[in-house]
């Protein structure tokens, strides 16, 4: 039995299911393993606490040069499509970081004077001792983009007489669509808030159209949970368990415990969950497009307002963990602020345009790269693309012709676009083909301009598109001399996020004091200080755990860095999300009253830049 | 492929290649600028690898060629591509706002001195070099990705 535990948001308590889950049916006597598979971010660590005694290294093969061959032709150079190789004075550099393991120049080269060598990307650390269950994750080591494979090789302790519970990223882009390759059941962790609801709709697609039986747990559940209840009905999916909204678990949860046990009641809650998820079916068909999202289409354009500022600056919200209330803030802010260009840089899973209802102007389709594409015609079936293929992306489905019974055809999930088929096809079967991969918008709300945009399922180069997204927010900005850009950046620490800051004039980081949030603000706060951005922290949900707030203050002083707002945990909160508003407009709660102290102090910070 | 690298080829030497011979003899050093346009009026692009244009200009005469960046929007890679290209223009020194460590570890190999934190105008910059005030950097100023946005 393997269950996969994912979600569409971060943040909405995929590691509390997961990790809580293998302890209750540990507790029942099963054989349980738990493997985390968020190899970016893994955090289940941190509450299981296990004594890591075996770990194994996952490579993958890279190019390796041999001087006294090469003649310095530059073949490598023109063939990579990842830009990863230069050939200068008759030498060819090779850079790792940049390379994709095609082995497309070991192919190419003429002299044979490059050859594939294995070259660690990361590893798998594994507990077989660790009570109550085996334990293993995944750690890809940082400014490496092969997550997959890492994913890959923690899916390697997963045990067929175990109950296998893999704890995926967030999101749905490709290190998540490998966790679910193969899996029995998938679990949806969602949340009842607009942006939970709009991230489960691209999650669900995903699974379905993977085949895989689906059911969604709703935490932090207010018993009703309509908002939810309301699309799923809609789309057949079940609902196979709750765990309520309490403040008491939010504040195990922050110092690391383990729910069930201080909270026993969750674990027959767990259990029937458990039992929900063996008996679902396998989905009859994925979702239409209507279904998946509502699309947003154009509406007739008016003059944007223009401002008087002539230059402009640029704050970036980021978080690090996922669900810590980023976008929740940022909408606040921007209703705050009244005036300024907006910009959803979180392209996987945009939430902003929930909160401020943008009326869409402008459409367009982003071209985010290139995937090989088979001429079921003119293919003769041999195989070689496949033999050649480092990406296991060809399968023998296509339809016949008058050479071949069946003809190959390129998965363009797994497809990395490296050409290497293409080159190697003796009929030239195969071509390039740009890849449509997401979509970007130009809108206008209340309080400004917005760009957006929506990267498509498993797709990559999110960082691109995040890069499109502010790149024209800074054209509008100049263009209508408005003096502001207020950001709302993706979670993590990757590329987007990387796309998301640099060249900002200030990084807001928002985090809260659990042991999940501080683990990832320090990351954060090393990539901020890498690219030399100022970066102030603000503390959400602030006084759930007083320890940990405490170390936040101090990681921050030690980093040069400074808290300047703490907002309490406030139940009105999730009340405005609930009634698709910000915060500052639902109401005069407390942390309403604290968001907008907390934007006074952002004024006052930005003014003292120079 | 083959005829690409024909086209890089006929570039580089189409504008200067008789001058070129004669103008090494007198210490005629070609310059790099990183350039946000086509002109020696334009202002320096502080991006390397992501740069709209390239500006070859011969220090001698101030003649020059702009070769637009097609790397500016390359999905990654984008620093490491333009070293190979200034270093296919026979550039002696490039001038630039940063640098990546990617780009300057090419530049390096291609024997080629980098000099950073260059602003304003791009002849204003070729100007400065000529008084021979300015000098070369040991390494990358900023690091991987710093250019992704302008």
């Amino acid at each position: 039995m393997i269950i996969t535990v994912a979600s569409g948001k971060g943040g909405t308590g995929k590691t509390t299911f997961a990790v809580n889950l293998a302890y209750a049916l540990a507790k029942q006597g099963e054989g349980v393993r738990l493997l985390d598979c968020d190899v970016e971010e893994p955090n289940d660590h941190l509450f299981v606490q296990p004594q890591f005694t075996e770990t194994s290294e996952v490579t993958v093969p890279k190019p390796v040069w041999n001087e006294e061959k090469c003649t310095g032709c530059g073949e490598c150079a023109q063939a990579c499509n990842y830009n990863a190789i230069a050939v200068v004075k008759g030498r060819a550099l090779i850079f790792n970081e940049v390379c994709h393991s095609c082995g497309l120049c070991s192919y190419v080269c003429p002299e044979k004077a490059l050859h594939e060598a294995p070259s660690l990307i990361g590893v798998v650390q594994s507990a077989p001792r660790n009570q109550p269950f085996f334990f293993a994750h995944g750690l890809l080591n940082i400014g490496e983009s092969l997550a997959p494979k890492v994913v890959q090789a923690v899916k390697g302790h997963i045990h067929p007489d175990s109950i296998n519970i893999l704890d995926a990223s967030p999101g749905t882009a490709c290190p998540v669509v490998k966790a679910l390759e193969g899996t029995d059941v998938a679990v949806l962790i969602t949340e009842p808030t607009p942006f939970g609801l709009n991230d489960l709709k691209l999650a669900v697609a995903m699974t379905l159209k993977m085949g895989i039986p689906t059911g969604i747990v709703i935490n932090r559940s207010d018993g009703e949970d309509r908002i939810i209840t309301d699309w799923t009905d809609s789309v057949n999916v079940p609902i196979v368990g709750r765990i309520p909204f309490e403040r008491k678990y939010a504040e195990t949860y922050s110092r690391g415990n383990i729910l069930i046990h201080e909270h026993a009641e969750l674990e027959p809650n767990l259990l029937e969950i458990y039992k929900a998820l063996c008996t679902l079916d396998k989905p009859a068909s994925p979702l239409t497009s209507e279904q998946e999202s509502a699309a947003l289409t154009p509406m007739p354009a008016t003059a944007f307002e223009k401002g008087q500022d002539l230059d402009h600056r640029e704050v970036v919200i980021i978080s690090g963990k996922g669900g810590t209330g980023k976008t929740t803030i940022t909408g606040s802010f921007a209703v705050l602020s009244q005036k300024q260009v907006l910009a959803d840089n979180d392209v996987d899973a945009a939430d902003l345009h929930l909160l401020l209802a943008p009326r869409v102007r402008e459409v367009h389709p982003f071209v985010g790269g290139t995937k090989s594409s088979v001429d079921s015609l003119a293919c003769i079936g041999c195989g070689r693309c496949a033999e050649a293929c480092h990406f296991d992306a060809l399968r023998l489905n296509g339809p016949a012709n008058a050479v071949a019974d069946k003809t190959w055809q390129v998965d363009p999930v797994s497809c990395e676009g490296c050409g290497f088929c293409i080159r190697i096809c003796p009929v030239k079967a195969i071509w390039e083909e740009e890849t449509i991969t997401g979509t970007w918008y130009v809108s206008e709300t209340d309080c400004g301009p917005m760009v957006h945009a929506r990267l498509g399922i498993a797709e990559e180069n999110s960082g691109r598109l995040v890069t499109q997204v502010r790149n024209h927010a800074g054209a509008l900005a100049k263009q209508l001399e408005i003096g502001r850009i207020l950001g709302d950046g993706p979670p993590g620490t990757g590329c987007p996020v990387i796309a998301s800051i640099s060249g900002c004039d200030l990084a807001l980081i928002v985090t809260e004091p659990t042991v999940s949030g501080v683990h990832d603000m320090k990351r954060v706060l090393d990539l901020t200080a890498h690219f030399g951005i100022p970066a102030l922290i603000i503390i959400n949900k602030a006084d759930l755990n007083a320890n940990q707030a405490e170390e936040i203050i101090r990681i921050a002083e030690e980093q040069q860095s400074r808290v300047i707002a703490k907002i309490p945990f406030d139940k009105t909160v999730n009340d405005a999300l609930t009634a698709g508003k910000t915060v500052v407009q639902h109401g005069q709660g407390t942390a309403s009253h604290a968001i907008k102290e907390a934007w006074q102090k952002v004024q006052q910070e930005l003014e003292a830049l120079t | 492929m083959q005829s690409k690298k024909r086209g890089r080829r006929f570039s580089r030497n189409w504008k200067h290649s008789h001058k070129n011979k004669k103008q090494t003899r007198k210490k005629n050093m070609k310059l790099a600028v990183t350039s946000t346009g086509t002109n020696l009026d334009d202002l320096v692009d502080p991006r390397f690898g992501r740069c709209a244009c390239f500006i070859i200009v011969e220090t001698e005469d101030m003649s020059f060629n702009a070769i637009t960046n097609n790397n500016s929007a390359a999905g990654g890679g984008a620093g490491i591509q333009s070293a190979q290209l200034v270093a296919e223009q026979d550039a002696n020194v490039v001038l630039t706002g940063n640098c990546g460590p990617n780009a300057f570890r090419t530049l390096e190999a291609a024997g080629i001195d980098v000099i950073t934190n260059i602003k304003g105008s791009v002849r204003d910059a070729v100007e400065h070099y000529k008084t021979g005030s300015l000098s070369a950097t040991n390494g990358p100023n900023v690091s991987s990705h710093a250019g992704m946005t302008p």
